[in-house]
């Protein structure tokens, strides 16, 4: 059954008549165009597909488009928009964190989502702090690197 | 295609609870999984779902003579970072 659902997504309010129970994922993707948004393994373990929703890091894999009712989307092409994003794309570049590029846009929302919340992360929070997100390519050090490289040169500005 | 339904109390889901055979989904963690029919399908739920993740009652985390009651729907991450987490 069908249902108008109404959120915001990159700051605009949006409403789209679909079922309830599909994957936001398919609804950003297939509705929104929102192909920034990836589908690794579709079942809430790599993180590639992560948004934030209502500011906090989400697998938009795992939510129902009927559970959003009211609430705020932000994928990675809004957020590049912002001078955060482009502290972090710079340090994930000089430190050689994008290989494939295809778990990219999930580690890029981790580390902002850790950086916001931790100006000077140790190692320690940073692996955690992307326990969430899957890379196949890098092994996670360069990725580790390209995040502390954004917090020095962020210097707590986030 | 299945029904939901969207109760904006908890007392108003225990009623569309006692009176329907229906999921409660909360975060979706478990049941977006187990119902999932890969990319672009609608998951394949077949019974009624009730949103509950929103309802006020079962989603904070209160404090009274230093006792805490943690509601079924608080999220892992904010137990963590609640101010009193060690």
């Amino acid at each position: 059954m069908n249902e108008t659902i109404q959120f915001e997504l990159n700051g605009e309010n949006v409403s789209i008549k679909t079922s309830p129970m599909r994957r936001l994922i398919d609804v950003l993707r297939d509705d929104f165009s929102a192909t920034c948004v990836k589908e690794g393994c579709g079942e809430g373990e790599c993180g590639a597909c992560s948004i934030f929703l209502n500011g906090k890091l989400a697998n938009s894999c795992l939510v129902a488009v009927g559970s959003i009712k009211g609430m705020s989307v932000e994928t990675v092409a809004h957020f590049q928009t912002t001078p955060a994003y482009r502290v972090i794309e710079q340090a994930f570049s000089d430190a050689g964190s994008v290989q494939c590029g295809f778990c990219t846009p999930g580690m890029v929302l981790a580390a902002y989502a850790l950086l916001k919340e931790n100006v000077d992360p140790d190692e320690t929070d940073i692996r955690e702090a992307i326990s969430g997100n899957l890379c196949r390519c890098t092994g996670y050090n360069m990725i580790v690197d390209g995040v502390k490289l954004a917090a020095k040169r962020g210097n707590g500005k986030w | 295609m299945v029904r939901s339904y969207h109760p904006e109390t908890l007392e108003e889901a225990l009623e569309i609870r006692s009176k329907t055979r229906c999921i409660p989904y909360a975060g979706g963690t478990d049941l977006m999984v187990r119902y999932r029919r890969g990319p672009g399908l609608v998951p394949g739920f077949d019974l009624p779902v009730m949103f509950i993740g929103q309802l006020p009652e079962i989603t904070q985390i209160h404090e009274k003579n230093g006792e805490f009651s943690i509601g079924t729907c608080v999220p892992y991450s904010d137990i963590v970072r609640h101010r009193h987490s060690p």
